[in-house]
């Protein structure tokens, strides 16, 4: 009973009191609690994802091995986790060369390191002409090793003196020409983008459900829906511009300005206030140990 | 023609969703042209903008992802093209990991690409730091507290951009490009207001409900909302003579204005349907 | 000869010791620690100077710190020769200032600093957030005296809201229909309130599928989420003698990129085709696409939000939606609890005088006085 309620119920107490005080304390260490415990929050989250990825694993992997329907569904989140997996931690690409001579040849350096950047003799012959005594980047990302050494061995063979590096571990992530820059550029990105598109058709299907004329407050909503939605996208200034000085304020841009900033600012307020006042009562119910369902008790 | 009118109250959605998808590509294929007329809002954020101080220094957050990159990252490269054009060092900063990519990209087309500047004396990428409004607590204390390091992995110190930047109070102006949490809102409520630094900020359309009272009650100048506010500001930076590019939030307009005329086609067609068979029933 | 340079030094001496009193009117500093700054770090000093010299304001940290050089005071900065500036210093750490004034040659005239060092320090309390003070003291004061009148047993009535009625209603219907139940609590993690309220609600409904014998499956975006969920879950079927039922794979983690894990539970959604569907948490622009597939595989759905952007979408394409504070009601209509239905009153007697407030301000600042206003401001 001490550890399963108390002791939590102690430490939510402590906590949340603790918490709330500290924003009207500036002295330490209160003044800084908010911050830290953020963070330590965050800490916590973070190690907690590996409880999340294990179970992930242990259910889509059980999927797999029993066959159960859908188990190919599985097959592709298992693969799209260790890839990412793989990416991020084991392999990287993002192979790149330094020049720090041109050589005599200059012409048909230039010429080669225009080929692979797709960009005019005269503007790589502008940007080389003058090395640093640490090279200039050839901003020519390889996946593999392979790839940058033999456009190096191009380079060198023309008599320009190079240098093969590597994006450092933790660049790689965000650098080009790496694994997983490609995964996300290619892959996660076109997906979320596609998920969030769909919102386009659900729009359609929702309003054609559910915008019918029932009642007057139906009716009130479906033109105000009706005005915002032609207003808000440049149709609307185009149907209406016509209109002279003394009917300007049907105008569609300017009703649904009006209608934006007025009638539809007051009830997010209306309704922000509500739900501070819940946030309020709840997060006092429990502090105070009135509400424990969310430790699994009555 | 009654049967047919019933019928439709009942269509199946997956009609619905290829009318929409033809009417969506079908304007990005064979654009209209239709012209953009910027709204107050967004003016209210180009002149909070085109107001800073010359040579002041503004902390741009990018708090989106590859999902909301079609309808923010346009305004990020329309706000960066009007800030570098002015001349002011931007300190770039994530609060979601993703924005961290975004960031990246959009420097890269306009920081180095465009104006060709110079990374840590005009512009730098602060990178990601997880702790949600943690993180704008923190730098109202102090930046290198928060972030020591660049994305880059060098010192904040060392940065020619950094030199007399301890903390917020230290920059003039706040951009807070977001799509959900943390977002406008924690900015606002954390830094902004507390510290009286004027901000702007770019948003979702969905978002823009929650942000604007904050407008409203001049806790933020302005707000660009959602993709037609990105177009407006386009067509704001355009006129001003500061870039001549369409923008990829203005070729997108002529698609979304169609898009919204047939989805009100839509609902026009849905409520016929439905008087005429609550009609029919209560003729039988 | 030796006899003219001694009388010259004694004569330059002489100069020297009369000019040291017009030396010390040239040049006065004073600094302390500014009272009106709750956090210290702040330090107000003020510098009286010769109109015309360039006077350079140094400080040293620590007790024996080398001086440097923090500002230098143009005239413009003084106002019949003072000047009065606040400079932010760290806490706890001594800090000693110094003028110097120079000759528009770079002559050294003259040069003051500070007798003691300055140490600021944090309050320990912001006069400036008495009102949020108040505020929450007679907020929570309302709230714990509507708890404490219906321990005494006085039934306060709520006003039936059809979305919680449902409940039981939603999750019957799955029952018979030999169908699951899948709840979704948001997809933001436990240090969010709405988070917390929508996981207390699962415990509600656990305990209704244990007792009709109703699978349930709930899918969460965030590990902590599911460990909490896990054990409510788990309670909720021990609660109801059957824990025989529950399987700790009832509760699982998708992921936490919110587009991925709306793909997830559409992916559910389609495959398992559950009958009753529950979103009651924090949502963002995922919640049209969840509850839009929900509606096309004909299920009952319930959603329970507080964030004002999703409610519209949820109100369009759910059965019934729990807006804002109803959200947070749910638990108090659920368990009937005495306690949280009297929490409930005490909210809406602080929304009452929150409506009061806003009236009175309305009406005052037309007529001009602002004074209100400036009441509720918070710093």
């Amino acid at each position: 009973m001490l550890l399963k309620r108390y002791i939590p119920l102690a430490i939510v107490f402590l906590v949340g009191s603790v918490t709330l005080i500290s924003w009207f304390i500036p002295h330490r260490p209160f003044g800084s609690l908010e911050i830290h415990s953020t963070q330590w929050f965050d800490i916590i989250a973070s190690f907690a994802m590996i409880l999340g990825a294990l179970n992930l694993l242990k259910l889509q992997g059980t999927k797999i091995v029993q066959r159960r329907k859908g188990w190919l569904y599985s097959v592709a989140a298992v693969s799209g986790f260790f890839l990412t997996l793989v990416f991020a931690f084991l392999m990287k690409g993002g192979h790149y060369v330094v020049i720090s001579e041109v050589g005599s040849n200059s012409a048909e350096v230039y010429q080669a390191i225009g080929d692979q950047l797709n960009l005019p003799f005269g503007v790589v012959a502008g940007q080389y002409e003058s090395l640093s005594e640490n090279g200039k980047t050839i901003p020519k990302y390889f996946y593999t090793e392979r790839g940058a050494r033999a456009f190096e061995s191009d380079l060198n063979s023309l008599g320009a003196m190079t240098a093969h590096q590597e994006v450092a571990w933790g660049g790689h992530l965000q650098g080009s020409g790496t694994y997983f820059h490609w995964l996300f550029s290619y892959v996660f990105t076109p997906l979320s983008a596609t998920m969030f598109a769909l919102l386009a058709f659900f729009v359609a299907s929702a309003s054609y459900r559910a915008f019918k004329i029932r009642n007057v407050e139906a009716t009130v909503l479906l033109v105000a829906g009706v005005i915002l939605m032609i207003g808000r996208v440049p149709l609307g200034h185009f149907l209406t511009s016509w209109f002279p000085s003394w009917l300007q304020w049907l105008h569609l841009p300017n009703l649904q300005e009006w209608i934006y900033q007025y009638p539809n600012v007051a009830g997010a307020r209306a309704i922000m206030i509500g739900i501070a006042l819940g946030l309020v009562g709840t997060s006092l119910r429990v502090i105070l140990g009135i509400e424990k369902s969310f430790m699994g008790e009555k | 023609m009654n049967t047919f009118l019933q019928k439709l109250d009942s269509v199946d959605r997956r009609v619905i969703f290829l009318i929409i998808a033809v009417v969506v590509i079908l304007p990005l294929i064979f654009p209209l042209g239709l012209p953009v007329e910027p709204t107050q809002t967004t003016i209210d954020a180009f002149d909070a903008i085109k107001a800073i101080p010359p040579g002041a220094k503004v902390l741009m957050s990018f708090d989106y992802g590859p999902s909301t990159k079609p309808e923010i990252h346009p305004m990020s490269i329309a706000v960066l093209r009007h800030l570098f054009h002015k001349g002011h060092p931007v300190i770039v900063m994530c609060l979601w990991p993703d924005g961290l990519f975004m960031a990246k990209e959009a420097l890269d087309q306009v920081a180095l690409e465009e104006y060709k500047l110079t990374y840590g004396r005009d512009f730098v990428n602060l990178g990601y730091r997880p702790g949600n409004e943690a993180i704008i607590k923190g730098i109202t204390q102090s930046f290198e507290a928060n972030f020591t390091m660049d994305a880059m992995g060098t010192l904040i110190r060392e940065l020619p951009i950094m030199k007399d930047v301890e903390n917020i109070d230290d920059v003039s102006f706040i951009i807070n490009m977001s799509a959900g949490f943390p977002g406008a809102v924690e900015w606002i409520q954390y830094a902004a207001d507390p510290h009286k630094i004027p901000m702007t900020s770019g948003n979702t359309s969905i978002q823009v409900n929650e942000v604007l009272p904050y407008v409203k009650s001049g806790q933020m100048q302005g707000i660009i909302a959602g993709m037609p506010a990105a177009a407006e500001y386009e067509a704001l930076i355009r006129r001003a003579g500061m870039t001549d590019e369409m923008g990829e939030a203005t070729s997108s307009m002529d698609a979304q204005s169609i898009a919204h005329l047939v989805i009100v086609l839509f609902i026009v067609l849905g409520n016929i349907s439905y008087f005429v068979k609550r009609k029919q029933e209560k003729k039988y | 000869m030796e006899e003219i340079m001694q009388t010259f030094k004694h004569l330059l001496l002489l100069v020297l010791m009369l000019s040291l009193p017009l030396q010390a009117q040239i040049l006065n500093l004073e600094a302390a620690a500014a009272e009106t700054s709750a956090y210290g770090d702040l330090v107000n000093i003020s510098v009286t100077a010769q109109e015309g010299a360039l006077s350079h304001l140094l400080y040293s940290s620590g007790e024996e710190g080398p001086w440097e050089e923090l500002r230098v005071l143009s005239p413009e900065d003084f106002t019949e020769g003072l000047a009065e500036i606040g400079l932010k210093i760290d806490n706890y750490t001594p800090t000693r200032f110094k003028v110097e004034a120079l000759s528009p040659d770079g002559v050294l005239l003259a040069s003051t600093e500070t007798r003691e060092a300055v140490t600021t320090v944090e309050h320990w309390f912001n006069a400036k957030r008495t009102n949020m003070l108040l505020a929450i003291l007679l907020i929570s004061g309302l709230i714990i005296y509507y708890i404490e009148r219906a321990k005494a047993a006085k039934e306060i009535y709520l006003r039936p809201i059809a979305g919680l009625k449902a409940f039981e209603e939603a999750v019957g219907r799955a029952t018979e229909m030999g169908k699951s139940v899948l709840f979704v609590p948001g997809i933001q993690d436990l240090d969010q309130v709405e988070t917390i309220a929508g996981v207390i609600i699962l415990g509600h409904v656990s305990k209704m599928t244990a007792r009709y014998e109703t699978s349930l499956n709930v899918p969460v975006s965030r590990s902590l989420v599911m460990e909490a969920s896990r054990e409510i879950v788990h309670e909720s079927y021990l609660a109801e003698g059957r824990p025989d039922l529950f399987n700790p794979d009832m509760v699982h983690y998708l992921t936490d990129d919110q587009f991925a894990f709306a793909a997830g539970v559409n992916g559910i959604m389609l495959r398992e085709k559950p009958a009753a569907l529950f979103f009651q948490g924090k949502f963002f622009a995922e919640s049209l696409i969840l509850a839009e597939t929900g509606n096309s595989i004909g299920a009952i759905q319930i959603a329970g939000t507080a964030s004002p952007a999703q409610i519209p979408f949820f109100v369009t394409a759910c059965d019934y939606t729990l807006i804002g504070e109803e959200f947070f009601a749910a638990s108090a209509y659920l368990g009937k609890d005495p306690k949280l239905v009297g929490s409930i009153k005490g909210q809406d007697i602080a929304k009452a005088v929150i409506m009061i407030s806003i009236g009175l301000g309305v009406i005052l600042q037309s007529f001009g006085f602002t004074a209100f206003r400036e009441l509720f401001r918070v710093m």
